[in-house]
């Protein structure tokens, strides 16, 4: 090379710590994700009515998670139907003080009577379980950004052929993967 | 002194910095506290900056405006090769 700047010369990685100290954000989990599926439904209340008919109206406290109305639309097929569990009605017998609350809430009552609209939406991933993957039951993916250090430079020379300067971002497009 | 570079290639070796320069570029701005990356791009902006003066005073501008401080004599822009006669040329660029 004519000119000699004095670049494409590896060196160690940038050194105690500026470049570590940038952080990529931390991405909230997937609320639809095996863990927090689990308590998703604690956090669908208040329901319209309590089981029981009485007039006192059970509530219940604010979702603690951002996310407390799932679609139930991008809920991945996977997800077992049963995770609706019966902590509705539980919570239904402690805020009511009437005698007729100890009637035991069942998963159908609760999503016939309160939200049809869930069930019948719902419905294609239960009866889809075991059927071909399309972009429709698929699940939601979850994407990550790796903090990139300063270390790995290509030559010169060779980037206007690799289009960067590091290394590591040199992804050259091949059919078929890697070859 | 080192030997006279061709018009094309003085521009090659300017593109080649201009990337790492945008490189760099990118680096620090998710990187603001990098010192070693900040070092090199203000290497690298000095030396693209050397390389765009060396080429303008020899060549001609680069662009037509912004870069040289005064065209001196006359109008020098229109003095330099269009695209398609640096084609027909058989220049790459």
């Amino acid at each position: 090379m004519y000119y000699n700047p004095g670049f494409g010369v590896p060196t160690s990685p940038c050194t105690p710590s500026p470049c570590q100290m940038y952080q990529a954000p931390v991405m909230p989990m997937n609320p639809y994700g095996v863990q927090p599926v689990q308590s998703a439904p604690q956090q669908m209340m208040p329901m319209a009515s309590p089981s029981c008919g009485c007039s006192q109206m059970p509530t219940y406290p604010a979702s603690p998670m951002p996310y407390a109305a799932p679609c139930y639309n991008q809920m991945p097929q996977a997800m077992p139907i049963s995770v609706e569990a019966t902590i509705m009605p539980q919570a239904a017998k402690d805020d009511c003080d009437c005698q007729s609350t100890k009637k035991t809430y069942t998963k159908t009552t609760y999503m016939e009577a309160e939200v049809p609209l869930m069930q019948s939406v719902r419905k294609p991933y239960q009866t889809t379980q075991s059927t071909n993957t399309t972009c429709t039951n698929l699940p939601l993916a979850q994407s990550y950004v790796q903090p990139q250090t300063y270390k790995n430079f290509n030559d010169v020379n060779n980037v206007l052929t690799q289009g960067t300067y590091f290394k590591d971002l040199y992804k050259p497009y091949t059919k078929g993967g890697n070859q | 002194m080192p030997q006279q570079l061709s018009r094309v290639q003085l521009l090659e070796e300017i593109q080649k910095i201009s990337l790492v320069c945008v490189d760099l570029n990118l680096f620090l701005d998710t990187h603001p506290d990098c010192e070693e990356a900040l070092r090199d791009f203000n290497r690298a902006n000095k030396f693209y900056r050397q390389l765009v003066n060396e080429y303008q005073v020899t060549y001609g501008p680069l662009l037509g405006f912004g870069q040289m401080s005064t065209m001196e004599q006359n109008y020098n822009w229109i003095k330099g090769p269009w695209p398609w006669e640096r084609q027909n040329r058989g220049e790459s660029l």
